[in-house]
């Protein structure tokens, strides 16, 4: 960019790449405009001419169409109408003139450095100040040399979707210079989706014949105001169909055992709210629904989420994210989550963020707050409440009931009393009657006793007639029955005896009978086993007789008493020539010795020996 | 019943004895001691018998004279 002026009666504006050149501005004692970044000089002919030097030596010069309003700082909008003048015929240096005159019939046209060359000459004479912009942040990316990003605006009679968009950069240096203005406000507006104001310088890039914005300033007053005025809407349409207070007065149960958490996976601030339930010992379940806190998915999981956990029946839920940045909060100023919480038929409680803002979400939940902590001591404090009102219920009841008993304790003394006094009186009838009533009874008893007495004596003296008439006649009776029974007893016992001899006889006969048998029986027995011992015995005899007759037969002794024996050998008895040889050994059993022998010769058997 | 256990082994030795000496080959050591021990059971036995037959005839005669 290059150093251009515009004249005035009293001042020249200095404009373009000042930088460099600030010293030079100040020796002339002009004075910085921040906002356009601008300088003001005093307008003489000596400082006209050290402008349109310095101006002309780095390639810019005057701008005469545009009128210059000192007092008047440029705020332009792209809606507004432009200044920007129409191209003229470019117009030629003496050089070039003789140029075309020798070239006439070559056909005239703008080359397109050209082209762009008068272009940017005249955006810059048309726009020579900055100017204020408001469009809607598009694909905005972080780089090490500044921020880069499309504004834009939906295009007039297009669909929704369609816009007409400029590119714009925040230069690096520009953007330290906001930070320190604006702090974290810069980073909470510069958001995709964004509606911004910004103040920018418009250039055109001649390689690429494109416009772009080079932003100076922000004002986030413009985008805070923007988003606020879209919660307010979104709140009024609540309010309008009265769903603003529905979560609200929803009824939360005494005893929220089962708790709902909302939050993201791993987070900080799922740790934090489960961590101090257990530090006051919290006994009921949580149940935890994992979902996105942040970006686009935040929508679809909050919502879903809401819906899971209501049909897990739980008694509270519990959204929380941790610290993260302000900017995601917008999330919550959403139609789609602030609708769920309205229609959520559980109590919600939101703890999403710690910022002074409160967004929608958190207005129309049943309880806002800051921290998933807070959340947790809030949980704890619905069950420390219950408990201090069963207290108060409690000290209210035992109020009541000793009330109650002191009344029925003054109504029964009093009943009491009466009672005494009644029970008293009544005694004191009941006794003077009781009085007479004896009086009358013992006259009555005496003369009756003396009735009585009569009726004795006569009853007595007819009972003792009776009763002798009556045991003189039993007796006479006992002694009849007696001299019966005692007759028809002997002749009982006579027939019983007669009886009895008879089968005493007979007995003893049959007896006598039976013991002649047994006796036959007996002695025949005797006979017979004296007979069969005899025989076994004599049977036994004859076997021993036998087996002597045999051992008699077959003893040896007697032939070797007459000096016969046996030759053998270890093979056993020896009884041909041929089972011996000439130098054998031999043996001989005498009657009282055995004899070794050797055999010395073997004669061969004579004629007539077998 | 012991003593009548004893009298049927002894029976049984002598019958094996008899079995024994009228074998063929027997030896004659042998058979010397066989007919040794032949009768020394066949006296033992024949004395065991004249014991029996005295105590059945005691026995007849206590009973005999119980019954008297």
């Amino acid at each position: 960019m290059s150093l251009y002026y515009v004249l005035s009666e009293t001042q020249i504006l200095v404009k373009g790449k000042t930088y460099p050149y600030r010293e030079k501005m100040r020796l002339l004692g002009a004075q910085y405009n921040a906002v356009d970044k601008s300088w003001t000089v005093t307008h003489t002919p000596e400082n006209l001419t050290i402008v349109a030097e310095l101006c002309k030596s780095v390639g810019g010069g005057a701008i005469k169409e545009t009128v210059f309003t000192p007092e008047r700082t440029a705020s332009v909008s792209s809606s507004m109408p432009t200044t920007l003048s129409t191209f003229k015929t470019p117009t030629l240096s003496p050089q070039e003139s003789v140029a075309l005159e020798t070239t006439a019939d070559v056909p005239q046209g703008f080359s397109i450095a050209e082209l762009m060359r008068q272009a940017q000459l005249a955006i810059a004479q048309s726009f020579p100040r900055s100017l204020w912009v408001i469009g809607e942040i598009q694909n905005i990316r972080f780089h090490a040399s500044g921020v880069y990003f499309q504004l834009a605006d939906s295009k007039e009679g297009g669909s929704q979707s369609a816009t007409v968009t400029v590119n714009a950069t925040l230069w690096k240096s520009q953007l330290r210079d906001l930070e320190r203005k604006f702090g974290d406000t810069l980073k909470e507006i510069l958001q995709d989706g964004f509606r911004v104001r910004v103040l920018a310088d418009l250039t055109l890039f001649k390689d690429r014949g494109q416009l772009s914005l080079q932003i100076q300033s922000i004002d986030p007053n413009f985008t805070k105001g923007s988003l606020a005025l879209q919660r307010e809407k979104l709140l009024k349409e609540l309010r309008a169909k009265g769903l603003d207070k529905q979560n609200k007065s929803l009824p939360l149960t005494p005893f929220p055992l089962k708790v709902g958490l909302l939050s993201a996976e791993d987070s900080r601030a799922k740790s934090d709210f489960i961590d101090q339930l257990k530090v006051y010992g919290f006994a009921g379940e949580v149940i935890f629904r994992p979902c996105q806190m942040q970006g686009e998915a935040t929508l679809k999981d909050v919502v879903s989420g809401l819906k899971f956990l209501q049909e897990a029946a739980v008694d509270v839920i519990v959204m929380t994210r941790g610290g993260g940045s302000a900017a995601d909060l917008r999330w919550f100023d959403s139609r789609e989550i602030a609708f769920a919480i309205a229609e959520c038929r559980v109590p919600v409680v939101a703890a999403i963020g710690h910022h002074e803002d409160v967004c929608v979400a958190e207005d129309i939940c049943f309880q806002r707050e800051k921290t998933p902590t807070a959340a947790a001591d809030f949980i704890i404090s619905v069950f420390s409440r219950t408990r201090e009102r069963l207290d108060q219920l409690l000290l209210a009841l035992d109020k009541t009931l000793n009330d109650r008993v002191k009344l029925f304790d003054t109504y029964l003394m009093g009943l009491m009393e009466k009672m005494r006094a009644a029970a008293q009186a009544q005694l004191s009838d009941q006794r003077r009657l009781t009085d007479q009533a004896e009086a009358t009874l013992e006259l009555n008893w005496q003369r009756k006793l003396l009735g009585w007495a009569g009726r004795l004596e006569q009853i007595q003296s007819a009972l003792s007639r009776g009763l002798d008439l009556r045991l003189e006649k039993e007796r006479a009776l006992v002694e009849r029955a007696g001299v019966t029974f005692g007759r028809s007893l002997d002749l009982r016992l006579q027939r019983e005896e007669s009886m009895l001899d008879k089968a005493s006889a007979a007995l003893q006969a049959r007896s006598a009978m039976l013991i002649d048998k047994f006796e036959v029986r007996l002695r025949e027995a005797v006979k017979d086993l004296r007979r069969g011992a005899q025989d076994a015995t004599r049977e036994r005899e004859l076997n021993l007789q036998r087996f002597e007759a045999i051992f008699k037969q077959n003893d040896p002794k007697p032939w070797m008493a007459q000096g016969w024996t046996q030759l053998f050998d270890e093979r056993g008895l020896i009884k041909e020539s041929s089972q011996i040889k000439v130098g054998q050994a031999v043996k001989a059993r005498l009657t009282d010795s055995l004899l070794k022998l050797t055999v010395n010769e073997i004669e061969a058997p004579r004629k007539g020996e077998s | 019943m012991q003593e009548s256990a004893n009298y049927q082994k002894m029976l049984e030795e002598v019958e094996g004895i008899v079995r024994s000496i009228t074998s063929p080959d027997i030896d004659l050591d042998r058979m010397v001691n066989q007919v040794e021990r032949g009768y020394e059971l066949i006296r033992l036995m024949r004395l065991r018998l004249d014991e029996t037959k005295t105590k059945i005839d005691q026995l007849h005669q206590r009973y005999e004279s119980k019954e008297s």
